[in-house]
């Protein structure tokens, strides 16, 4: 949180400077089967967020020692690249937030993902935020989750990431990247919708238990416009390649003999 | 996994000793290109470059920097490049390998000898000059990273938007002026397959290349190259590549220096 | 009707409990793929191949160990070995693409293989190990549709490995590119016959 001094009037008439209404997510675009390489990916348009996520696994545990002879290990890496901000050329390489923000997601996932399926094995989760503009953590965990029921992972279920707010005694939902530098607070989570069980969960700022309640059930309410956008990309992904397969295709061999 | 590639370049070798390729294609000629810009708009500029399987991200921030103390009277250009571990299942995460730098520095020569950005230009005041970082993502790797990524940072450059410095201050609000880009350039990638050369080669066909030649030009003249792997090439085909090298130029420009956003 | 279900997404019936989990008395599934709820069946549409005994794997020989043992690559993550037995006396090199039967699974990641046979020079793919079984097709028919049209010699393995020699390899290998996107499609065999007609 940033502090009161010089804080931008960020509601107008009710709307927010981007024109939401309080609880309104940012527009959600996703595509699943970007990258060709990967066992399973996702692109991931939410309001000016980008971000793209890639999985490869279950693969055998490199180095050996990191392996778990019981169950698969999931390694997750989130990072900003150098020019995903308006104002700053980022240094590649993680930082302590980025190590922070792959270490929760990698719990949230491994909450879901059918680790004992595949024991000795990792299972890699890449997710890189090409433009941020607020909410990138829960945006890659939208994506991530597509990328990797791309891949076929046996997982409980596809979970998803959103976060709530406040602007003095407002609660807001889906905080850009000015609402998350001037609100007075930020929450963000991420949600296992089938038992509305919450896999990530962090705040700062400062918060009534009142508004602690409000807040989640917005978040648990938003899953369904989210999950919705998830399950459309690979819907299309899965049907379109269909329609695709028409053509003959790349061939990959020339005639011998 | 790679004993498969053995089989794999066994066959392409035996493809290609025979003038063929696996995608059908001339020796000589390159994959389908395509190339989208501005699509990152938090950048200054950006373009994303598809070359057959091969997709690359390059993105521009123009910062407020310092000049070196050597050119005091320029601003700087710095190519960086980052081989995304989600691009290739062989890519790990960490600090840049020598593969990845390479790639920006050639990159980065190519055009930085043609002069393509004038960093005299750059300057601002003393002690104050724009600083062009131009970063490279391999998003996806299906050989010849060096041609698809000099487009993706030419077409960047070629998209790049000013911010305005007034006063000693930087606004991103207004950024209507172009980065003024002088000319192209474009590189050619070449790689010797037994005892035969084609031009920009597969990931599958990187495999059984015993050697790499990069000719970069600008149309008319030969502005940077590099000659990777341990294999070798002859003065004949060096000469032979560098002018195949310039015929294409022509071809390339044209799709790197479209105009459309 | 077939449709597209999603990893946690619970289903009425159920005919195996293949791509499903049990929570609560009630049954859902973990991967995404078709739910025909006609019959309840789950076909997943990704996925990595998990080994079973008696399946016929197409790999290439990695190592050569002590006492004429091999090692040979499956998959990614999967290694086949081969222990050359009494009546089993054969030698390779690294690099020889064999097919092989699955003699016992000692772990996702380890399989020791019985009967190797060299296939010899020629190309390989890989394909999905999902979409295999309709690449070989029911009783082999698309597959021996395949090689009987475009006189191509082909071994398919359960593992996603392919390997092809002689005939129109070209021609051949578009057939399993399609057949892989289009797994799902209805009339696929004759679709490919079709196509391999020239039609």
């Amino acid at each position: 949180m940033a502090s009161a001094k010089n804080k931008p009037e960020l509601l107008k008439n009710g709307k927010r400077l981007d024109g939401r209404d309080l609880m309104e997510l940012r527009p959600i675009r996703i595509e699943a089967g970007v990258i060709k390489n990967a066992d399973g990916s996702a692109y991931l348009e939410w309001g000016n967020n980008r971000v793209i996520a890639a999985v490869y696994g279950p693969m055998e545990a490199q180095p050996k020692h990191s392996a778990d002879p019981a169950r698969a290990v999931i390694k997750c890496r989130y990072q900003m690249a150098p020019f995903s901000g308006l104002a700053d050329h980022g240094r590649t390489g993680p930082n302590r937030r980025a190590t922070e923000i792959s270490k929760v997601t990698r719990e949230a996932f491994e909450n879901v993902v059918l680790l004992n399926e595949f024991p000795g094995t990792e299972i890699n989760v890449y997710i890189e935020i090409l433009q941020s503009d607020g909410g990138t953590r829960a945006a890659g965990i939208t994506a991530a989750s597509v990328a990797l029921a791309n891949a076929g992972i046996p997982m409980k279920d596809m979970i998803y990431a959103v976060s709530f707010g406040k602007i003095g005694d407002k609660l807001i939902l889906d905080l850009n990247m000015l609402e998350d530098n001037y609100s007075d607070c930020d929450m963000p989570m991420a949600i296992s919708p089938k038992s509305g069980d919450i896999l990530l969960l962090q705040m700062d700022g400062n918060l009534t238990m009142e508004e602690l309640k409000t807040g989640i059930q917005q978040v648990i309410n938003a899953g369904k416009t989210i999950s919705a956008a998830q399950q459309d990309a690979l819907k299309r992904f899965y049907t379109e390649k269909q329609q695709a397969g028409s053509g003959e295709g790349r061939s990959e061999a020339e005639t011998t003999g | 996994m790679e004993a498969i590639d053995i089989v794999k370049s066994n066959y392409i070798r035996e493809l290609i000793n025979k003038g063929q390729r696996q995608d059908s294609r001339d020796l000589l000629s390159f994959r389908d290109i395509s190339i989208k810009r501005g699509i990152i708009q938090n950048a200054e500029g950006s373009a994303q470059v598809e070359l057959g399987d091969t997709k690359i991200l390059a993105g521009v921030k123009v910062m407020l920097g310092s000049p070196m103390e050597d050119t005091p009277e320029q601003g700087n250009q710095i190519v960086s490049a980052e081989y995304w571990p989600g691009a290739a299942r062989e890519f790990e995460p960490g600090p840049p390998s020598p593969e990845a730098i390479e790639l920006a520095r050639v990159v980065d020569r190519g055009i930085r000898a043609a002069n393509c950005i004038n960093l005299e230009s750059l300057y601002l005041e003393e002690g104050k000059c724009w600083d062009v970082y131009v970063d490279v993502y391999v998003l996806n790797h299906d050989g010849n990273l060096i041609d698809a990524s000099s487009m993706a940072v030419m077409a960047a450059l070629m998209d790049t938007r000013m911010p305005k410095y007034e006063n000693g201050v930087v606004n991103r609000e207004d950024r209507t002026n172009k980065l003024k880009v002088n000319g192209v350039v474009a590189t050619t990638t070449f790689a010797k397959i037994g005892d035969r050369i084609v031009l920009d080669p597969t990931g599958d066909e990187e495999n059984a290349m015993s050697a790499r030649l990069t000719v970069a030009n600008d149309g008319k003249l030969i502005r940077a190259m590099q000659k990777g792997k341990s294999g070798s090439f002859n003065i004949d085909e060096v000469e032979e590549l560098s002018r195949i090298s310039l015929e294409k130029h022509a071809e390339l420009k044209k799709i790197i220096g479209s105009e459309q956003r | 009707m077939r449709e597209i279900i999603f990893p946690g997404q619970s289903v009425e019936r159920t005919a195996s409990r293949e791509g499903t989990y049990m929570e609560g008395g009630k049954v859902y599934s973990k991967i995404i793929g078709l739910y025909d709820d006609s019959n309840g069946n789950i076909i997943s549409l990704e996925g990595a191949w998990r080994p079973r005994m008696g399946e016929k794997v197409v790999g290439v020989v990695s190592e050569i160990g002590r006492k004429d043992t091999y090692k040979v690559v499956l998959s990614t993550n999967t290694e086949g070995i081969i222990i050359s037995g009494r009546y089993e006396r054969f030698r390779f090199k690294v690099g020889d693409v064999i097919e092989a039967s699955i003699a016992r699974v000692e772990s996702e990641s380890s399989v020791v293989l019985e009967r190797p046979k060299p296939l010899g020079d020629g190309m390989i793919i890989e394909i999905k190990p999902t979409k295999v079984p309709r690449v070989i097709g029911k009783g082999n028919t698309m597959i021996d549709q395949i090689a009987n049209l475009t006189k191509c010699r082909i071994s398919v393995g359960m593992n996603g490995l392919v390997w092809l020699n002689d005939g129109d390899l070209r021609l051949a290998v578009s057939a399993l590119r399609r057949i892989e996107r289009e797994a799902h499609t209805s009339g696929l065999t004759e679709k490919i016959k079709k196509m391999l007609n020239g039609e």
